[in-house]
């Protein structure tokens, strides 16, 4: 179990290159090589690293932790083919990490860069009515469950599109370089890890190895269904490369902006769930 | 705080023993999926962050990583 542990954190992190590398070759730039990621991870483990003075020591090291904590509690979710809602919480509890990033450090910077991850929670309500939808549609929410109703009926993504579109807007608010990225916004400098550098940033980008990895592997068990490993992996590269067109081609937006676009989608997600429970599923 | 290269040696091998020793007691079916869970996610951060401070820590001179002012 450890090694798929470690093993997914890596293809995580080269997921994560794969979508720098698109990015910046949309962008008529050479870019840096796909195992970026990982040799930044690395690099950072290598740095000297100590605790700011204007930190709070046991926040500020602790977040870290928990940081890898949850997002190894949610591979083994997603491994067991657990429930969608501990996926859910999990996430949501993400958003309190990234806010105690910012505030753990003690600088402006990180602390707007908190504030603004409690802003962009706003990306997770049309997650509340993906899981609505997904919930009419096969009546569980256990990945497993939602996997075996789709090997029966079909892929979710064709016959629920617009909730894996409203999940697919989810993805996409926490890929680094998107128009929803206003967490790590460059007038914030780093955003929430402005301060976390060093050992403390090497941790931070294992736990965004192994996010990508479970958010992407979530997506594709919920909305395709069942899938072989090659497949998975080859489905997941596919996503980004989705991903990566939609973060090249669109500017990042102001926070009220980005925040306006989550809700309008909320509404019509709203709207879709509305139907579905009184006309396709009574 | 200061930390020493041994110290953080020992953290490690502590941690990445209870990730190996979970995951085997699970392949060999002796404990539950859950149980292996819950024994990693509190042992692989601390066996990650460790592993990293233990070869960041330098053997002369002591006391590096050099954690504070």
């Amino acid at each position: 179990m450890i090694a798929e542990l470690v093993l997914a954190t890596l293809f995580g992190l080269l997921l994560l290159g794969i979508h720098r590398k698109i990015i910046a070759r949309i962008q008529r730039r050479p870019g840096p090589p796909v195992w970026q990621e990982i040799l930044h991870m690395l690099k950072f483990s290598f740095k000297t690293t100590w605790i700011p003075k204007t930190a709070s020591p046991v926040l500020f090291v602790g977040v870290v932790l928990i940081a890898i904590g949850i997002w190894t509690a949610a591979f083994y979710v997603l491994v067991s083919g657990g429930s969608l809602l501990v996926i859910l919480g999990i996430y949501l509890l993400h958003k309190i990490v990234e806010h105690g990033f910012g505030l753990s450090s003690g600088s402006p910077y990180g602390k707007y860069g908190g504030v603004r991850s409690v802003i962009s929670a706003a990306s997770e309500i049309p997650l509340f009515v993906s899981i609505a939808v997904i919930a009419a549609y096969t009546h569980s929410l256990e990945i497993a469950r939602i996997m075996e109703y789709q090997e029966a009926a079909g892929p979710l993504l064709i016959t629920a599109f617009p909730a894996a579109g409203a999940m697919f807007l989810v993805i996409l608010s926490k890929m680094p370089f998107g128009p929803f990225s206003i967490v790590e916004s460059k007038e914030l400098v780093s955003g929430y890890k402005t301060e976390h550098f060093g050992i403390w940033r090497a941790g931070l980008e294992i736990c965004n190895g192994l996010k990508t990895f479970v958010l992407l592997g979530v997506f594709l068990g919920v909305f395709i269904g069942p899938l072989s490993l090659p497949l998975l992996l080859l489905g997941m590269i596919v996503l980004v490369v989705i991903l990566a067109f939609a973060c090249a081609v669109t500017p990042m937006m102001s926070p009220f902006d980005s925040v306006t676009i989550q809700m309008l989608v909320t509404g019509g997600m709203l709207v879709y769930a509305a139907f579905v429970l009184a006309v396709v599923h009574p | 705080m200061r930390m020493k290269k041994t110290t953080m040696a020992w953290i490690f091998r502590a941690g990445a023993g209870i990730c190996v020793i979970a995951s085997v007691l699970y392949f060999l079916g002796m404990i539950p999926l859950p149980l292996c869970a819950a024994l990693l996610v509190i042992a692989f951060p601390v066996t990650v962050l460790s592993l990293f401070f233990c070869w960041m820590a330098g053997v002369s001179g002591g006391d590096i990583p050099f954690i504070g002012y």
